[in-house]
């Protein structure tokens, strides 16, 4: 311990309290050398009571002079000043060391110091230190920085956040509301302001309510058909907009949910559809457009093909009576003109015929049921063979030929004309007709394979035009309407027909039929 | 009431301003940052309300506040509306990232800035005039502008009323003014036997 106690009881009191104190304590006479310096101080220093009597604090800490303490101390003693030395404005003011569980944060303890004078003689004042342990406090204070640091970057990062979506949600161009479940509609953006504000058309918010699903449990009224444009149910919801100025918008809505605070809410989302809308009417007036021509056209073709019937029928029999009558009668000129006029009438009534069943592809169509292939191949051989133009053993088949659907006499149709010109375009005697099906995931396949004189490439498309004939009359009989009779069938069963060939090595045709009717059938005109 | 010559006011603006300075010089040197502070005018004044200090009646003011006595007595108080406290002692401190009131250590830091400025103004004059003065600890108030001297309003017409010095103090700190005030608040015989000091005082320095 410190200094010589004196033998009263009170003064022992006083310094046993003193060294029990829970601070340090020091006093500087007023020759400011330590007179006193208690139990705390010699365990946080670590410098003895004995060791530090009669000497000066700073021989005792050399870091302190010209410090704020020596400064404090030496006002204190002169002029009787007190002073505040705070751990914040003046870091570890006196090494001392830190309790152990600071020790790895903090390398000195943290204090916070009084000096205040004790009355002296001579106008010297004696100087007492107090200093307290604060370390824990400036431990609590950091931490609490570092909390509010990390807050702070939160907040902006959210506030940024916010900001980010906030203006996605303003910019967006279609209209977002947010209905709660007690009815309360809310527009989320500009667009939703203006939409549903007084000046776009607020009776909105009623049709949205009514679309909404059990909107509060109330009973609301449907909104009239010119302003709800569909049917509940068909999954597109579109509603009419009135604006207060301007003209009607017609909107497509959208509705989602999500739940908030055990609350359901529900997303608006109303898009404005007027420029589909506008192209929808464009394709629906073009298409009216189109089906009324094509009808026409189908009319006219029937009509021309059935009406030129009757003349050409009285031509052919006359030229025919004349054929008969006078063949050798006149002279050899007379018989070669009558010739080329019976062959004109009858070339001229096949295509007359085959008009009139290029017309009927469309106008005739019957309901497609299935129909199994191998059947009617049996039908095209024995109708070929029964027109002498298939020899037996010409026509090769696939065993595993598939029922599909379709018109059965159009398809038959379909395949007569391809085996047909298959057998025309190949050499007698050698013809080889090979009929295959190949499957995929929505087609079937069949291919039809000649090994006749072939098609340059650049023909492809064009062989399936009407009256489209790449050799002269004389070489290869037809009328140029075979393929494309084949192409509208086709066309009619929603599939696809292509060549694949090139000149001298055969051809083969591939016609695509769906294995599942497709919803709407694109054909059903010429 | 206050009949000071101006060259008892200027020689009172003087010694004060040389306690600031030295006040500044060992600020600067804590924070490591140059502390500059001057205090442009003081002003005498019989009634606080007088003051123009209390145009904002409601301001919540943080004050640091030491009593003195000697052959003049009362207290002296350094006043910052809060906000400008707050922001002097993160200046001071250095603080990056402020919380929204005073801490317990930023106050602790606010009252050593009040204790070395108010002790430099009491010490300077004391050391000066040749008296030496008493103080007390500082104390830490924080109070709205009205409250800053209840006893004013009190009705003990007897007493006589205390008469305020006022000292304008400015603290400029990494180009920024922070300013606040200093109040002497002593009774009338003191400051009449401070301004008896003052009058030996120049009378010495003349001779």
């Amino acid at each position: 311990m410190s200094h010589s106690p004196t033998p009263s009881t009170t003064d022992t009191i006083c310094h046993d309290l003193l060294d029990i104190a829970d601070h340090g304590l020091v006093v500087l006479g007023e020759d400011r050398l330590i007179c006193f310096w208690n139990k705390w101080m010699e365990t946080h220093s670590g410098h003895r009571a004995t060791d530090v009597l009669g000497k000066r604090m700073s021989e005792i800490f050399p870091e302190i002079i010209h410090g704020r303490l020596c400064d404090a101390m030496r006002d204190c003693s002169q002029f009787g000043m007190p002073a505040v030395i705070s751990p914040s404005l003046n870091q570890s003011i006196l090494p001392l060391r830190p309790q152990s569980q600071f020790a790895a944060t903090f390398g000195h303890m943290q204090q916070s110091i009084r000096v205040q004078p004790l009355s002296g003689t001579n106008g010297k004042f004696r100087c007492a230190l107090t200093v307290r342990d604060v370390t824990l406090s400036v431990q609590r204070d950091m931490l609490l920085r570092r909390q509010a640091a990390e807050m702070a970057e939160l907040v902006t990062q959210t506030r940024r956040s916010e900001g980010r979506t906030r203006a996605i949600l303003q910019n967006t161009v279609d209209a977002i509301l947010v209905a709660s479940d007690d009815g309360d509609i809310d527009p989320l953006n500009a667009r939703a302001q203006e939409l549903c504000g007084p000046q776009g058309d607020p009776e909105i918010s009623n049709i949205i309510r009514f679309l909404l699903p059990d909107a509060a449990g109330t009973v609301l009224q449907k909104p009239s058909p010119d302003r709800l444009l569909t049917d509940l149910g068909a999954g597109v919801i579109e509603i009419m907009a009135r604006p207060a100025h301007g003209p009607a918008i017609p909107l497509e809505v959208a509705i989602s949910h999500f739940s908030d605070d055990g609350r359901y809410h529900y997303i608006i989302t109303l898009r404005d559809i007027s420029q589909r809308k506008r192209h929808e009417m464009e394709i629906q007036h073009t298409m009216q457009e189109l089906e009324r021509s094509n009808s026409e056209l189908e009319q006219f073709a029937y009509a021309a093909s059935h009406d030129l019937q009757e003349p050409l029928r009285m031509v052919s029999s006359y030229t025919q009576l004349l054929s008969r009558r006078y063949q050798g009668k006149l002279d050899e000129t007379a018989d070669e003109f009558i010739h080329y006029a019976v062959d004109g009438t009858r070339r001229m009534q096949r295509m007359i015929d085959d008009l009139l069943t290029l017309s009927r592809v469309g106008r005739h169509g019957k309901p497609f049921h299935p129909v199994p292939l191998e059947k009617l191949f049996d039908a095209i051989e024995a109708n070929l063979k029964r027109a002498g133009e298939a020899p037996a053993g010409t026509i090769l088949r696939s065993p595993d030929l598939p029922v599909v659907k379709g018109d059965a006499s159009q398809l038959l149709l379909l395949f007569q004309n391809l085996v047909s010109n298959a057998l025309k375009y190949s050499e007698p005697g050698h013809a080889e007709i090979r009929i295959a099906a190949h499957e995929d995931d929505q087609n079937w396949r069949i291919s039809v394979t000649d090994n006749g004189i072939g098609i340059d490439p650049q023909y492809h498309i064009s062989i399936f035009e009407v009256f489209k004939r790449l050799h002269g009359y004389g070489e290869y009989a037809g009328t140029g309407i075979g393929l494309a009779i084949c192409k509208k069938i086709v066309d009619r069963h929603g599939g696809t027909i292509e060549v694949e060939s090139q000149p001298g090595c055969g051809s083969t045709f591939h016609v695509s039929l769906p294995k599942e009717l497709p919803i709407v059938i694109p054909s059903e005109s010429m | 009431m206050i009949d000071l010559t101006d060259l008892e006011k200027d020689t009172i603006t003087e010694l004060i301003n040389i306690g600031v300075g030295r006040a500044a010089a060992s600020l600067s040197e804590m924070v490591d940052q140059p502390v500059e502070l001057s205090v442009p005018s003081i002003d005498f004044i019989a009634r606080f309300s007088d003051a123009g200090l209390i145009a904002a009646p409601n301001e919540v003011v943080s004050a640091v506040k030491q009593s003195f006595d000697g052959p003049f007595q009362g207290d002296a108080l350094l006043v910052f509306p809060e906000k400008r406290s707050l922001e002097l002692v993160r200046r001071l401190l250095k603080v990056d990232v402020p919380l929204d009131s005073l801490t317990d250590l930023e106050q602790e830091a606010l009252m050593e800035v009040g204790n070395i400025i108010l002790n430099a103004c009491l010490g300077s004059i004391a050391n000066v005039l040749g008296s030496p003065i008493n103080c007390a600890m500082p104390e830490f108030r924080k109070c709205e502008t009205r409250n800053l001297l209840p006893e004013e309003t009190g009705t003990a017409a007897q007493k006589a009323p205390p008469v305020l010095m006022i000292l304008h103090v400015q603290f400029n700190l990494r180009q920024d003014d922070i300013d606040g005030y200093v109040l002497f608040v002593m009774d009338l015989v003191s400051i009449q036997t401070m301004k008896e000091l003052v009058r030996k005082f120049i009378e010495q320095t003349l001779q």
